[in-house]
């Protein structure tokens, strides 16, 4: 293994003070089992800590821990994808959009539905999605994810349609 | 276009959920990666033991050889199995812990990992055929010379071995190419590509693995039979007044028991270095 880098532990300390929620709340958009999940966190604050040793400052520390973040986890889910159900797509689900979920007033049924409805969908979605919910801008989640911008426009505005018509009962042209 | 409103309330939802996972100290975190690098550590002395034990069982065996085709196919077949499971460790290595996570984007970070899979699978022959197969044949034949009557098993399992071979180098081209394929619609159309799964291991190509391993296995299981239990295996060929057809069944069964044996001791290996 390299040598690492004589600030990895202060870049890694940093991360976790700014981050380490968004990686919790991350984990919880790709494990529902709470002993998965918190291994996944684990192995994601591994990821990063070992990723600082290369940490070179190209991207800013928020793609790093990001970029960090969902690779680890996309890697985690890939590995078990045969045996796990299958993933849909924003646009499929705006399809099936439904009648019985529209003014979930309880907040924990309302995270409930916003859990199970991001890990039905495929990778690259679920990582839009996640960012989105984060408050990350398109330009951000474009480098994060590896889409171009406009693509992630495209993709964050279905999200928006998607979570009102799941959550607020609005109509809309699809 | 939809309101961002209602979707603020959400994204306040989403980002003030309770926190239910205990924090992570940096100790904590430096000795699970000492750990991680321990299971690589364990993973690569189970291999090295393994390539050990095929080394004693292989070795006084190419030693007491009864003819040179025999002592050369095991010579061959313990260079292929060395050359196999360096190749091997050398691809498990690059798989356990890859540096770049937060240089590449998750769509390249997607097909770096296609491209190494394709690859792997596109130099089949090369790393996981070639080096079998010529060690393997010569055992069949010298055991045919040492037991000329027993041709016909050996026969059909050289046929069965070679359309394998082709059936293993045809399945896994084909998985490059759907690999290939994959990469290059990432290239035009990322969002697509990630949705479609990658190609995984059919039932042929895992019966054609289990048929590899249930060979090894018994010649393994032949050799210490013939070493420690003569007399169990002059009883099994002893047994002159069963048609040469039952004798050969009753070598098929030994080789079935020998694959099962095999892959059972593979998978309690692998769980425990999992664990």
């Amino acid at each position: 293994m390299a040598e690492p880098a004589a600030d990895q532990d202060a870049l890694y300390q940093q991360a976790v003070a700014a981050y380490s929620g968004a990686i919790k709340r991350l984990a919880r958009g790709y494990e529902q089992d709470p002993d998965k999940r918190r291994d996944l966190v684990q192995d994601i604050h591994v990821a990063l800590w070992r990723s600082f040793a290369h940490f070179a400052g190209r991207a800013s520390m928020r793609t790093w821990v990001y970029r960090v973040a969902h690779n680890t986890a996309i890697s985690r889910i890939t590995r078990r994808r045969a045996r796990a159900p299958t993933f849909v797509t924003l646009d499929e689900l705006a399809e099936t959009a439904g009648e019985d979920a529209t003014r979930a007033v309880d907040r924990r049924i309302a995270l409930e539905r916003l859990l199970a409805l991001i890990q039905s969908l495929d990778p690259l979605d679920r990582q839009v999605i996640l960012l989105y919910l984060e408050d990350v801008d398109a330009q951000s989640i474009a480098a994060i994810v590896g889409l171009s911008p406009g693509n992630v426009a495209t993709k964050v505005h279905r999200i928006k349609q998607v979570l009102a018509q799941r959550f607020h009962g609005a109509r809309h042209d699809a | 276009m939809t309101p961002d409103e209602p979707n603020d309330d959400l994204r306040y939802l989403w980002r003030s959920q309770t926190d239910d996972l205990p924090g992570l100290s940096l100790d904590i975190v430096q000795t699970r990666s000492r750990m991680l690098e321990r299971r690589v550590q364990h993973r690569n002395i189970a291999e090295y033991a393994a390539a050990l034990a095929v080394l004693a069982i292989l070795l006084p065996a190419i030693w007491t050889a009864s003819n040179v085709v025999l002592a050369a196919g095991g010579a061959v077949l313990l260079a292929g199995i060395a050359y196999v499971t360096y190749r091997l460790h050398a691809f498990g290595s690059a798989r356990t812990l890859p540096s770049d996570l937060g240089a590449r984007s998750c769509v390249e970070f997607h097909r770096a990992e296609l491209e190494r899979q394709r690859d792997l699978l596109q130099n089949i022959w090369t790393w996981y055929l070639l080096p079998f197969w010529p060690g393997m044949g010569l055992i069949l034949i010298g055991a045919t010379m040492e037991r000329p009557e027993h041709w016909r098993f050996a026969v059909g399992t050289a046929v069965l071995a070679v359309l394998m071979a082709f059936q293993i180098a045809w399945m896994n081209k084909r998985s490059a190419r759907t690999l290939q394929e994959m990469i290059d619609r990432l290239k035009e159309n990322p969002v697509a590509a990630l949705r479609r799964d990658p190609p995984s291991l059919t039932l042929a190509q895992r019966l054609s693995v289990w048929f590899l391993t249930s060979f090894l296995g018994a010649t393994a299981v032949g050799f210490l039979v013939g070493r420690f239990f003569p007399e169990v295996k002059s009883s099994i060929f002893g047994l002159e007044h069963l048609p040469p057809v039952t004798r050969d069944g009753l070598f098929v069964l030994i080789l079935i028991v020998a694959g099962v044996t095999v892959q059972a001791l593979w998978w309690i290996t692998r769980r425990w270095i999992k664990n």
